[in-house]
């Protein structure tokens, strides 16, 4: 099946929506939307990622979403201490870590030991952190062209960001 | 040429320059003061078609194919000498019982879209399929801005007949309409498959917040006049004219607007702030100077414009806004202001000063005249506007520092009584129906993990009362994985760090006024004659008096706002008379 374009404010706004579904508080489901969005700008193939853990039981208890606070712990500790590590419980997939890798550099914290031929779907059981500096991609063709998702995947996530609206028929009896 | 302006946040230097002279967000941004706005040099449109004449943009209508009802497709091209784009509508009628304002609408007279580059024949198969669909359409990169509207009920079919029979309009008749069209959205950035924003390049024409979607609102006025114009000529043939002298530019284009705008408003306090803070700087500014004679002469003659362009308007019911007519005699309490403060040091400062104490109708109109006077330059003006809405809470930060950092930017949340019962009567839902905002009643819909995060106020609130338990050297990210449902407030607390990025209100509270955060963007649009008609939504107009595609050219003037309602041909006199101040 042809893949979709889609505009990255599209992926965010919909995954947002899936993920407040799914149980994520407001908070939450934006920094999943921002990882996931930032993977797909970069590597791609996160749409497909975000679909697996989404639909799955409990996915706000999930590994994936939670590693976020594991990540924001070690952080703390490599600023403190010049390095350690994040190790999560089971492996995670770097899609959902992928903006959060980047607001990290910005405040000096990298990662030591992603391989280069990273993809969305890589699960890593931990990462290495260290201070230091890092350049960050632009990504000015990706919303200058649009983005080319999983079609599969990106239904999928509209059906399920579906349950986010609320019924026009229920919010005008609500007037009435 | 335009000049490349990818340098986010200029704008904090230059209010930095004046922090003394600024007024502060405590006034600014009072839902009072927000409602009361008022298009200005600095709107939209305004900035628009300056750039346009500065740029010696071109544009006109390079294809209509229209059956005697106005039914077919039209295409405009706008040259900006660096790139070229397309405006495509399509244009049908449905039943005036069809006619709706609300987003919700599954069906339009006109359905539109703006376009880079040209359209062949594949593209435009693909526009023909997909823009008439809207929301349920698909779109890709090459498209821009997606719009849609419907013709006045009242006047189209007046304003055909009366050109038809070779007639001008009675002024009488539609003299406060305003427009021969009425839009409802301007989608673009991203949505449905469109180009971002961020994917302009530095040297684009359209890499200024909304430009693409004024520069289709502006041909969309076009359209009206031209659909009626061809309508005329199908049904009066030789008989039939043009519309002519003051009619050529009389109508803008309407606009209805409903609670969409409010989430926007609420949930980009960096955009909220360049909004405001353009105005403030360039208020400073004036407020600054000292008088003199061509600056008072032009204030001078921008109250008698504004006095005789509300005084040719209606009584029409506005609450809680002020109706055209009730706007004269604030322009008469503002003219009389300014013949005792004219002399003084500083007298636009001395005027200001006396209008903010006359109340805010008054006070933001006399913004909007003083801002007349300012000079700022188009393109670093345009720069000032480009924010960089980034932002990431840094989990290292303490419970301690959070709670100064809430005290320091949020202290304004104890005013709000955000602890009553009824400060969260209402969650913001979005509708299954084109996805329209609303506000849904807490006791009788409960969210569900599906409200809007517009609920600002209230989590920054509760997030000041949850920290009191935790000890200062805590670090929230500790916070944050136990009680996650705070985490939106702590983002928002580190993003909102600018001036005038609050709204001093809360969206939620049971006597909640959407109308006024509405007014203030519709105003930093160019929108004018607000007219309610609920609590929730009302009618605007934009781009009334504006020149027209073809007027374009060095000679063409950035005061064409505010025009006074043409005069009757066969009967000036009585026009002038009544109407002129």
């Amino acid at each position: 099946m042809e893949p979709l374009v889609v505009a990255p404010r599209e992926v965010h706004d919909l995954v947002m929506r899936c993920a407040r579904v799914a149980g994520c508080d407001s908070g939450t489901a934006n920094r999943v939307a921002r990882n996931i969005t930032a993977a797909e700008v970069r590597w791609g193939g996160a749409v497909a990622v975000a679909t697996e853990v989404l639909e799955a039981g409990d996915p706000a208890n999930s590994s994936s979403i939670q590693a976020l606070d594991v990540l924001a712990e070690a952080e703390c500790d490599a600023r403190t201490t010049g390095t350690s590590r994040a190790g999560f419980e089971t492996p995670v997939p770097v899609a959902f870590l992928a903006s959060t890798i980047a607001e990290m550099a910005g405040r000096g914290v990298v990662v030591d030991n992603l391989p280069l031929d990273l993809t969305a779907a890589l699960a890593v059981s931990g990462l290495d952190l260290r201070t230091g500096v890092v350049d960050l991609p632009a990504s000015v063709e990706a919303h200058r062209d649009g983005l080319s998702v999983d079609r599969v995947a990106f239904n999928r996530l509209e059906a399920m960001a579906s349950r986010f609206l609320v019924s026009e028929a229920i919010l005008d009896g609500l007037e009435h | 040429m335009t000049t490349a302006i990818r340098v986010a946040d200029l704008l904090q230097a230059e209010l930095d320059a004046r922090a003394t002279a600024l007024r502060p967000a405590e006034v600014v941004m009072r839902p009072e003061m927000l409602g009361a706005a008022r298009l200005t040099r600095y709107s939209f449109s305004r900035t628009m078609l300056r750039r346009a004449v500065a740029d010696g943009w071109t544009a006109g209508l390079i294809h209509q194919d229209l059956d005697a009802e106005g039914r077919g497709e039209s295409i405009y091209r706008m040259d900006t000498g660096t790139h070229r784009f397309s405006f495509v509508a399509f244009t049908t009628t449905i039943d005036e019982s069809a006619h709706t304002d609300r987003v919700i609408a599954d069906r339009w007279e006109v359905a539109a879209v703006l376009v880079e580059g040209d359209v062949d024949a594949e593209l435009l198969e693909t526009l023909r399929a997909e823009v008439p669909a809207q929301e349920k359409g698909r779109l890709d990169p090459r498209v821009l801005s997606l719009t849609r509207g419907n013709r006045s009920v009242r006047f189209f079919r007046y304003l055909v007949e009366t050109l038809a029979a070779g007639h001008q309009p009675d002024p009488d008749h539609v003299g406060d309409a305003g427009y021969i069209v009425r839009s409802t959205a301007f989608y673009a950035n991203g949505k449905f498959g469109m180009r971002s924003f961020a994917g302009y390049s530095d040297d684009h024409p359209f890499r200024v917040p909304y430009r693409a979607q004024f520069a289709a609102a502006w041909m969309f006025r076009e359209l009206g006049y031209d659909m009626v114009e061809h309508c005329a000529r199908v049904l009066g043939g030789d008989s039939a004219v043009g519309f002519e002298d003051g009619w050529r530019r009389y109508f803008g284009l309407g606009n209805a607007t409903g609670l969409g705008l409010v989430p926007y408003a609420f949930k980009h306090p960096r955009v909220l702030d360049a909004w405001v803070g353009v105005r403030e700087v360039a208020l400073a500014d004036v407020r600054g100077r000292s008088g003199d004679a061509p600056a008072a002469e032009l204030l001078g003659a921008w109250m008698e414009r504004a006095h005789r362009h509300f005084a040719s308007g209606t009584d029409d019911d506005c609450h809680p806004f002020l109706n055209s007519r009730s706007l004269v005699p604030v322009l008469e309490r503002i003219a009389a202001a300014w013949r005792t403060t004219s002399g003084d040091d500083r007298p636009f400062d001395s005027l200001y000063r006396w209008a903010e104490m006359d109340g805010p109708e008054t006070a933001e109109m006399v913004v909007s005249l003083l801002l007349e006077l300012h000079d700022g330059d188009d393109d670093h003006f345009d720069a000032l506007f480009v924010v960089d809405e980034r932002s990431s809470a840094d989990p290292a930060t303490t419970v301690g520092e959070t709670l100064a950092l809430l005290d320091r930017r949020f202290g304004w949340l104890a005013d709000l009584d955000l602890d009553g019962p009824e400060a969260d009567r209402y969650w913001w839902v979005v509708s299954d129906n084109t996805e329209e905002p609303r506000r849904a009643r807490r006791d009788l819909l409960p969210p569900e993990h599906r409200d809007v995060a517009v609920d600002v106020a209230l989590r920054l609130w509760r997030l000041r009362a949850a920290l009191r338990d935790w000890a200062d050297d805590i670090p929230m990210h500790r916070v944050l994985s136990s009680y996650p449902e705070h985490r939106m407030a702590v983002e928002r607390l580190h993003a909102s760090d600018r001036r005038y990025g609050e709204p001093r209100d809360n969206a939620c509270s049971a006597d909640y006024l959407p109308l006024q955060i509405q007014r203030f963007q519709l105003a930093m649009y160019g929108m004018d004659n607000y007219k309610p008609k609920s609590t929730d939504w009302l009618r605007v107009t934009l781009f009334q008096g504006a020149p027209r595609l073809g007027d374009m050219g060095p000679d063409v003037t950035d005061d064409w706002v505010l025009p006074p309602r043409p005069a009757r041909p066969e009967n000036p006199g009585t026009q002038d008379d009544r109407r002129s101040p």
